[in-house]
């Protein structure tokens, strides 16, 4: 595999994308699992493929049109959460299929014959092109830089929002801005895994991390270091394996969260002694 | 010389849906006084609180706080929030000591800003104060209901606020704990005002200074001897009363120590 990295730039391409995903996963994961937004980060996906349909449709980069989909989508949620008292659950539901229809619609509609979705849908990480890679480079130190300078801002917010707003911080704005956060970091893993399988590498990594401290901070690198790991073993395995990187690095996490909940009991000992 | 007043409301009314929570409330509390709220549960306690401190806007009516417009006074830090313990995730990953200086946030926060040695050395002092200093690296998830509860005071003394809302502090808590809880409060007088929401009306008596019956509508406020005609008008039901294990003739008694 050291071989085909140093010959090929796809595989170049897929390790940089790999590195840079878990580290979004770490720190968005962590974000989502505790504020339990699993199905909303699974709404705004899948919304996503609207977006890469209408790239197809309309000719530009289908990971432009992803990208405006789920920061659409979830600044969407955010606003009609304010002003109706639709229950959250059923709009997410609403929009997930809604953007899914929207991306087979585009995609009838697209001239000549009809792309390979599948890429899209189950992921990829061999395909991702030196594009998609800058892109992804500019999202992860975007996502990184905003949260590690307003880490203290944030911490208060995700605790207790209410709070945050009564001592004079612009919690609203940071609603916004934690959805937007969100949808980004969906848009750099479904390249990784794929449309479908993107909740995995978003949650479990955290899963697993949450098992071991109970401090936000750790919690998120641990959760990158954990992503890490488990998905350029997935991208070796697959590569020696011939199969599918995407469905190889969620078999992978699944694993290894078992096997976490197997050495809990002797990690949280040791973990105690520490203390 | 008139009373300064910390909080007023006008005439302000809140529904959700088509349920009316607060009807036309309009009420002042004193500067520099400990007065309590009481009512029943449902009585619109909690959203006249969240009135008090934006989180809630009023379909109408206007909220000042010492003269000035909420949003200011909040912007201002001039607001301390202890919201209802029991609402929390109790699994959040955030020790004792964060919780508190994360009271201290300023608003307009540079990038890369750490906390102050001041505000360090501020949380170490309201850990220390409450009884919390050998506390401060647990989760909290790892506390009691009391511990957690001092925990959200000292969260909202940390910004040093003018005026403090509490919501059902001593729900869920034994005696003891409780009236170290009033005596501490009580102490932040008269620097600090005030207002607590509570239906638990054994405490009352003897730490406040003036006491607002709310039910949908201010039933009775004032310092004056409260009347069971007031208290039936707020809690209508008895059962309401019964629920919370106080029954009306407690609270007759407790009127002479309210006296003095």
């Amino acid at each position: 595999m050291i071989e085909a990295i140093l010959n090929y730039q796809f595989m170049q391409n897929a390790l940089l994308t790999a590195i840079m995903a878990s580290v979004v996963c770490g720190i968005i994961g962590t974000i989502v699992v505790e504020k339990k937004l699993v199905m909303m980060s699974g709404g705004i996906a899948h919304t996503a493929f609207g977006g890469i349909g209408l790239g197809y449709w309309l000719g530009f980069e289908p990971i432009l049109g992803a990208l405006i989909f789920s920061a659409g989508s979830s600044l969407l949620i955010t606003s009609i959460k304010r002003k109706t008292n639709t229950n959250t659950d059923t709009m997410i539901g609403i929009l997930w299929s809604t953007g899914m229809a929207l991306g087979i619609l585009f995609i009838y509609l697209s001239p000549g014959y009809p792309p390979d979705m599948a890429s899209y849908l189950f992921g990829d990480i061999l395909t991702v092109t030196r594009f998609d890679l800058y892109v992804i480079l500019g999202l992860v130190l975007f996502t990184v830089l905003v949260i590690v300078a307003f880490f203290s801002k944030w911490l208060s917010y995700l605790f207790d929002d209410e709070f945050s707003f009564v001592i004079g911080m612009n919690t609203r704005f940071m609603d916004y801005f934690m959805f937007l956060l969100i949808a980004l970091s969906i848009v750099v893993l479904i390249r990784v895994v794929g449309i479908i399988l993107v909740i995995a590498l978003l949650t479990t990594p955290t899963a697993i991390a949450k098992r071991f401290t109970f401090d936000l901070k750790r919690l998120m690198i641990l959760s990158s270091l954990i992503g890490m790991g488990i998905s350029l073993t997935g991208l070796w395995l697959s590569f020696y394996l011939n199969i599918p990187s995407g469905a190889m690095i969620i078999l992978l996490l699944a694993a290894s969260f078992f096997l976490s909940t197997l050495l809990k009991k002797e990690k949280k000992t040791s973990m105690n002694k520490k203390n | 010389m008139g009373t300064k007043y910390a909080v007023s409301l006008t005439k302000v009314n809140v529904s959700f849906e088509d349920f009316q929570v607060l009807s036309d409330i309009t009420v002042k509390f004193p500067a520099s006084e400990m007065s309590a709220i009481i009512g029943p549960n449902g009585g619109g306690k909690t959203t006249l609180l969240k009135v008090i401190t934006g989180l809630i806007r009023p379909d109408s009516g206007s909220v000042q706080i010492f003269d000035k417009d909420l949003n200011k006074a909040r912007e201002q830090g001039w607001l301390g929030y202890v919201p209802q313990a029991a609402q929390f995730d109790r699994k959040f990953p955030i020790r004792v000591e964060e919780v508190i200086l994360s009271g201290t946030l300023k608003n307009h926060l540079l990038p890369f800003k750490r906390y102050s040695q001041e505000d360090i050395q501020n949380t170490h002092d309201i850990l220390n104060q409450l009884g919390l200093l050998e506390l401060k690296k647990r989760q909290i998830g790892q506390l009691s209901g009391g511990q957690l509860q001092r925990v959200l005071i000292g969260r909202a003394l940390a910004k040093d606020p003018k005026i403090l809302l509490l919501d059902e502090p001593t729900a869920s808590i034994d005696t003891q704990t409780k009236n170290q809880i009033y005596q501490l409060l009580h102490n932040l007088i008269p620097q600090m005002t005030i207002l607590i929401a509570t239906h638990d009306m054994s405490a009352i008596s003897s730490y406040f200074d003036t006491v607002a019956c709310l039910n949908k509508k201010i039933h009775y406020h004032g310092s004056d001897p409260l009347t069971q005609k007031a208290i039936d008008g707020t809690f209508g039901c008895p059962v309401d009363l019964i629920a919370h294990g106080v029954p009306h003739r407690v609270f007759q008694e407790d009127e002479e120590i309210y006296h003095d």
